[in-house]
């Protein structure tokens, strides 16, 4: 009964004072920096010009920097199609023994940014790394193979396909399983069958949901700024734009270059509402039968089962790399490791730089989640339990950061306030902690939202009518309902927080305040024992982010694929 | 003794008016029913007494007190949700210890409080279960301990059985209705079940499209229903059209079966000439055969409408019969002596009832 339009009884004045200040928080920290860069951009000694624009585009540096980029992307795109596709159906089409686990299984790559896993993999497919020395052990080759050719191009692409093509799969799993069956049979039942099948009829009905896996991963990609750094595949737009962020004021070119990843973004999300937005077919309708998976047969098993471990097995050995790097005391010129320590382990709570650096992350990580923790169920809140008008923007702009690459926030937050008291010239901490939170309140504010739809408002009206005033209510019986969900939002957002590249890597510019991710990236100049200590800190951060993972999932269960959709 | 005061509440959602200048009274003690379809109102109208909306007219005083802009937490009702909102995170004891424990309530005190009202409900050996651990009925009844034991002001119940199946449903009338009797505490009861009402209600209100239809007795509704939407919405009803041709009583209404008489007093002001039903009760009408006692009875106390059988349903207990007018209105009508069978389908029957059963209302629309 109650109408979705908004009521004039729910602006209260605690209501009105949330909503004052996430219009603050979010104009400050989400749309000033970037306008800001918006305005760099476009004006010059107060006047429009687009001269930027140009010199970005005659520059063959950065002529070089967009063609490459743009190929990652395109690139990382269709190769996470093609292993994400089959999985999909076989996942989603098929019944077969073990389906949960090689499932969750498939999902782990996820857990590590990929620019760790890089430096596991420079290790092992390096030109006299783990393969090459294997191959040419076994007078398989007689020369070592260039793994990553095209100046890092492929290693760049392979790790970000491994990392995310789990995004991908999330997406056309979700996209395939609301295909209604009845469409199907009713092809088939014309006498479409097997591949012209799925061309013709599963694949149109799909293509929305795919899209939209595939932006994510195209601009992940696109933008990505740890994996090209650990490659040194410099000419790419994400490590130009770093370049530039050090000094904003000298070179405006990096506001073009911003400007121009806003700009891809925003054309993509344009398109696929374009093209997808207003097809939103009405799949699940009556007479829905439950999304058909049928049995496999033994042979069909032997293959989904060879399919799904190969894949996961490819997709882990960045992570196994890494395991093994972080305990190698020595590594030359051999197939594995001569002689194993944990003795790195020991030196990064030793080691000033490390040591440091794992303190402030923790420090940096529990203040952003603690303010995603307060901003995140306010939000939610609002959204689930009151009516007030701009209700969808709200809930869009609060979601906005999963579709902003953190490339260009960074950059905005370095532009935008320096020369003010938050400038990260003399402290990047508040930056760093506000950028966190930002960054990561999507995630908070999806699974509070989750656990208060699920419990019934006539809780709280109970204890109301019982004589509690609201915040007592909030108090007693909606924070222990809902504590569950927020502790599952609350430890994701602080795992992603101590793992997150691109803030970090711009934003922590004194060595005093590097967060872990800034450490690994400085340890890998080392030449002595770099490799080896940067991968027992990205150990640790696997550990933690898995464990999270694993909490988050065991509390939000099927629920868990919505916190990466877009 | 007035203790509740509805006045003029009207209450809008977007274009939508759930609750249309709806006044009431409610004395001390009544259990006082609001009746209605789904969507006329009466939830909407609980849900302004207990303060979760605001009206966007009128005032609601408790005493003498205007409470129409009191936050729900202190107007001190006590409310049984159709869904019982059971916090599942406290025991059953911690659930009706909390309106105590907001109250300042001494813990002794409490204690004592919290084992009257279990025991009231029969819920006292249960009082360390978790709510999730009890069936349908029994969070009911810990539902209604937990509204009770505040000794609120009004007892407000949301369609507190509809969750419930039909025996447990029964049983649970009759404990609404003891507990009422024994605690003496006014209550207002939400159902869009009238054998509820009927049942359970020392006054009813029955609401459409939200306003009152009609406010009375259980008995004075049915009887008397004040219009059509009422004399159809409780129990069952025949409808027969036509136009009134004497205003004062007994009045007479012209049909396309003849002319009907009624002694019973109209609630609405009917002029002759106006379009009107006469609504007639199945159990009111009787059979006889059509030629036996013709003309004889052609007096204006008793009606006399011809048909034909169309159907009848044997039930043990009482016979249904579906009779067609001549003029085709369809009749519904029921004999509780069904020992013989008056007459079978395709027989030709006379429909007899007496005026004081025939009750004149407006034409609705």
């Amino acid at each position: 009964m109650p109408s979705t339009r908004f009521d004039l009884s729910d602006l209260t004045p605690g209501v009105l004072a949330i909503l004052g200040i996430l219009v603050f928080f979010f104009g400050l920290f989400l749309f000033y920096p970037i306008l800001h860069v918006l305005m760099n951009a476009f004006y010059t000694d107060e006047q429009f010009s687009v001269e930027f624009f140009g010199l970005m585009l005659q520059s063959p540096v950065q002529q070089r920097a967009l063609i490459n980029s743009f190929e990652l992307g395109i690139v990382t795109t269709a190769l996470t199609t093609i292993i994400a596709l089959p999985m999909a159906v076989a996942l989603v089409r098929y019944d077969f023994i073990g389906k949960g686990l090689l499932g969750g299984l498939a999902l782990v790559p996820m857990i590590m940014p990929p620019f760790v896993g890089a430096i596991g993999m420079k290790q092992m497919f390096a030109r006299f790394g783990s393969i090459n020395l294997f191959l040419l052990e076994t007078g398989l080759i007689d020369a070592p193979i260039d793994w990553f050719g095209g100046g890092g191009f492929w290693g760049v692409v392979i790790l970000e396909a491994l990392h995310l093509y789990p995004i991908m799969y999330l997406n056309i799993a979700a996209a395939l399983a609301n295909v209604d069956p009845s469409l199907e049979e009713s092809a088939r039942n014309v006498g479409a069958g097997g591949f012209r099948l799925f061309r013709t009829v599963t694949f149109p009905l799909m293509l929305p949901g795919y899209f939209a896996g595939a932006i994510i991963v195209f601009i992940w990609a696109f933008t990505d700024l740890g994996t090209p750094l650990i490659f040194e595949f410099r000419e790419v737009v994400a490590v130009q734009i770093f370049n530039m962020s050090t000094d904003v004021h000298a070179n405006p070119l990096g506001y073009a270059l911003v400007v121009f990843v806003v700009l891809v973004t925003l054309v993509l999300f344009y398109l696929s509402k374009k093209f997808f937005g207003g097809r939103h077919y009405e799949m699940v309708a009556r007479g829905h039968v439950a999304s058909a998976s049928k049995r496999a047969t033994s042979l069909e098993t032997v293959l989904i089962w060879g399919m799904l471990l190969s894949i996961t097995g490819v997709a882990l050995i960045p992570h196994l790399s890494v395991v093994l790097t972080s305990v190698t005391e020595r590594w030359f010129m051999t197939v594995l490791p001569s002689d194993y320590t944990t003795a790195y382990y020991g030196q990064i709570f030793a080691h000033d730089l490390t040591l440091l650096s794992i303190q402030n992350s923790l420090w940096l990580s529990v203040m952003s989640t603690v303010i995603d923790i307060v901003l995140g169920v306010a939000i939610a809140y609002l959204l689930t339990r009151r009516r007030f008008p701009f209700r969808d923007a709200l809930d869009a702009v609060a979601m906005l950061p999963l579709a902003l690459p953190g490339l260009v926030l960074a950059f905005g937050y370095i532009s935008g306030f320096s020369g003010t008291f938050l400038d990260v010239r003399v402290s990047p901490v508040p930056l760093l902690i506000i950028a966190y939170a930002v960054r990561r309140l999507p995630y908070m504010v999806r699974a509070a939202y989750a656990g208060f739809q699920q419990m019934s408002v006539t809780l709280e009206e109970a204890s109301m009518n019982m004589g509690a005033g609201p915040l007592r209510t909030l108090w007693k019986i909606t924070m222990p309902l809902v504590l569950a969900n927020i502790a599952a939002g609350a430890i994701l957002s602080f795992s992603f927080a101590m793992l997150e590249v691109s803030d970090s890597l711009i934003l922590a510019i004194k060595e005093q305040y590097y967060p872990i991710t800034k450490a690994i990236y400085s340890l890998m100049g080392r030449i002595t024992d770099g490799p080896y200590m940067a991968s027992a800190m990205g150990m640790l951060g696997m550990i933690l982010l898995a464990c999270s993972l694993l909490f988050t999932g065991k509390v939000l269960g099927k629920r868990m694929g919505q916190l990466f959709k877009v | 003794m007035v203790i509740l005061t509805l006045r003029g509440i009207t209450r809008k959602f977007g274009d939508v008016t759930a609750v249309d200048d709806v006044s009431l009274e409610i004395a001390r003690g009544e259990l006082f029913f609001l009746l209605g379809p789904s969507g006329c109102g009466k939830t909407t109208l609980l849900r302004l007494i207990a303060g979760f909306y605001a009206p966007d007219a009128g005032s609601i005083l408790f005493d003498d007190h205007d409470v129409t802009r009191t936050p729900p937490h202190r107007r001190n009702t006590g409310m049984v949700f159709q869904n019982y909102a059971l916090w599942p995170h406290m025991s059953v004891r911690e659930n009706v210890a909390y309106g105590l424990v907001l109250r300042k309530i001494p813990s002794s005190e409490q204690n004592d409080r919290v084992s009257e009202a279990l025991g009231m409900v029969r819920m006292d050996r249960y009082g360390e279960r978790s709510p999730n651990q009890l069936s349908g009925g029994q969070q009911q009844r810990v539902a209604l301990a937990r509204a009770l034991v505040i000794r609120p002001d009004v007892v407000l119940l949301d369609e507190p059985l509809s969750n419930l199946d039909a025996r447990l449903r029964l049983e649970m009338r009759d404990e609404i209705r003891r507990i009422h009797d024994e605690t003496g505490t006014t209550m207002i009861y939400v159902t869009h079940d009238q054998k509820e009402a009927l049942s359970m209600a020392d006054r009813v209100a029955v609401m459409d499209m939200g306003a009152v239809a009609q406010t009375g007795e259980p008995r004075s509704i049915y009887d008397r229903p004040a219009n059509a939407f009422v004399a159809d919405f409780i129990g069952e009803t025949n409808f027969v059209t036509g136009r009134l041709t004497r205003s004062e009583l007994p009045l007479a209404v012209e049909t396309a079966v003849g002319v009907l008489h009624s002694t019973v007093e109209p609630v609405e002001d009917l002029a002759p000439g106006d379009e009107v039903v006469c609504s007639v009760r199945p159990e009111a009408i009787r059979v006889s055969d059509p030629d036996a006692d013709a003309g004889e009875d052609e007096n204006e106390d008793e009606n006399v409408m011809a048909g034909v059988v169309r159907q009848t349903v044997y039930l043990g207990d009482h016979e249904q019969y579906s009779v067609r007018l001549d003029d085709g209105t369809p009749m519904k009508l029921v004999d509780h002596r069904p020992g013989r069978r008056l007459a079978g389908p395709g027989a030709p029957v006379r429909l007899k009832c007496d005026a004081s059963q025939v009750v004149v209302l407006g034409k609705p629309g």
